[in-house]
């Protein structure tokens, strides 16, 4: 391999290699401010609680309530904390207990949530409906 | 055994010695991608949870996955341009930024009229969605380069260098969906219990994604002919005038 | 296999499925349209430049 070659191939590797890590230091300090959503727990460990957030987790079994009309109580959990959210609206298609969801809204004073927005999570397993599941893993698993 | 390989090298050897394989590969495209697709629309089964809303998983994931190797691709081919100055590898490069743009427009696509009926939301500013929607524009950027420097030798540069330096987007997309809470699901093929799939949905699967890559090897190597033929129709014109 | 029946959704398979494959059908007749400069040319190329 020529010298002029070789050169060319190591400032290559050189700059690759610098980018790659510059990118992923800031990659790194961003890490929280990346994620889509919050769990209850970590909304619970939170020392400042931003005004509107985007909140993860289940939904609770036997925690859904429809009050009046479009309007729908509900539990969400990450099995450690929980927080009860409404919400006035349409629900997702895959909206239902022990699903993943995420919901964005403001925390109340009185702990609970007031959601302008339901999204429902799925996971990645897939199987017609007749099928035990094999994956070993539970269809629950979302967070 | 070597001597065909090198020959391909040349923008003449590479025209003689692709016409075969082209057409294998483009048969070979409609077959898979016809089995695939017809499978995954009105053989497979819905699935228990997202119902026939699933089935656009058999065009999502190809051309999420294309968009994603074809950049790899550009990015080996760019990296043979710059280090051996090869004018076909510059040639490829070119054309996989192209099919690479239009499949990653696909994946942002269709993965919204996924999300809209099953989300909940059409679009949501997670690591993969944005992750993803970098690489878009990183290819739009690649097209962009090339076509705003006028000498071919500079603007062949410029692009390889761009397209090597962008592949520290790849892993990023890859395992966004591992490194933050996102709305997009963990990888199906690729995840740790692999594949978290019943059979039955898998192969057509397998068959759509095998007949998306051979449409792209065969859509890129017909481009780079067609490149080629159109560079020797100016050289004969010159050669007239 | 049996064939199944799509009970739902339909609009979003159209949209996803005609997107994608109608994409594609545009590029094949692109690159098909391209390459009708073989015939011009008769086959005959001339030995380029490897280098860029």
């Amino acid at each position: 391999m020529g010298k002029l070659r070789r050169h060319r191939l190591l400032m290559l590797a050189w700059l690759t290699s610098f980018l790659g890590l510059a990118l992923g230091m800031l990659l790194y300090s961003l890490r929280d401010n990346l994620s889509v959503y919050v769990t209850p727990s970590e909304l619970k460990a939170l020392k400042h609680v931003p005004k509107s957030l985007d909140l993860g987790g289940l939904v609770a079994q036997n925690s859904f309530f429809r009050l009046h009309g479009v309007q729908v109580r509900f539990v969400l959990t990450d099995f450690q904390q929980q927080i009860t959210v409404f919400y006035t609206g349409i629900l997702p298609a895959l909206f239902r207990e022990g699903q993943g969801v995420i919901v964005s809204g403001a925390l109340q004073n009185n702990g609970s949530f007031i959601a302008t927005r339901v999204l429902a999570k799925h996971d990645e397993n897939y199987r017609p409906p007749h099928l035990p599941n094999t994956n070993g893993k539970s269809n629950k698993e979302s967070q | 055994m070597w001597h065909r390989w090198i020959s391909l090298l040349s923008p003449k050897g590479f025209l003689r010695g692709t016409k075969f394989w082209a057409r294998v590969l483009g048969v070979l495209a409609i077959l898979l991608m016809g089995y695939g697709l017809f499978a995954g629309l009105f053989l497979v089964l819905a699935d228990y949870q997202q119902g026939d809303a699933f089935r656009i998983i058999y065009v999502h994931v190809p051309c999420a996955m294309l968009s994603m190797s074809l950049y790899f691709a550009m990015a080996l081919m760019s990296f043979s341009t710059y280090v051996w100055r090869l004018k076909i590898a510059d040639m490829l490069a070119a054309n996989c930024a192209i099919l690479g743009a239009v499949f990653a427009a696909l994946a942002l696509c269709t993965g919204a009229v996924w999300g809209k009926p099953m989300w909940g939301t059409w679009w949501v500013w997670d690591g993969r969605l944005t992750s993803e929607l970098v690489l878009f524009f990183l290819y739009l950027g690649v097209i962009a380069l090339r076509s705003a420097i006028a000498d071919a030798f500079k603007a062949s540069r410029a692009c390889a260098l761009l397209s090597i330096l962008g592949i520290v987007n790849l892993p990023i997309i890859h395992f966004s969906v591992n490194w933050w809470h996102t709305l997009h699901q963990k990888s199906t093929l690729l995840g740790l219990h692999t594949p978290t799939m019943a059979d039955s949905m898998l192969w057509p699967l397998l068959a759509s994604m095998a007949g998306f890559c051979c449409f792209a090897a065969w859509w890129v190597i017909q481009n780079t002919r067609a490149d080629i033929l159109s560079q020797q129709q100016a050289i004969d014109k010159r050669g007239c005038a | 296999m049996a064939m199944v029946t799509i009970t739902a959704y339909h609009e979003y398979l159209i949209a996803a499925y005609g997107l994608v494959l109608g994409t594609m059908t545009v590029l094949t007749a692109r690159t098909f349209w391209r390459l009708r400069v073989r015939r011009d040319l008769g086959g005959h190329v001339t030995d380029h430049v490897n280098k860029v």
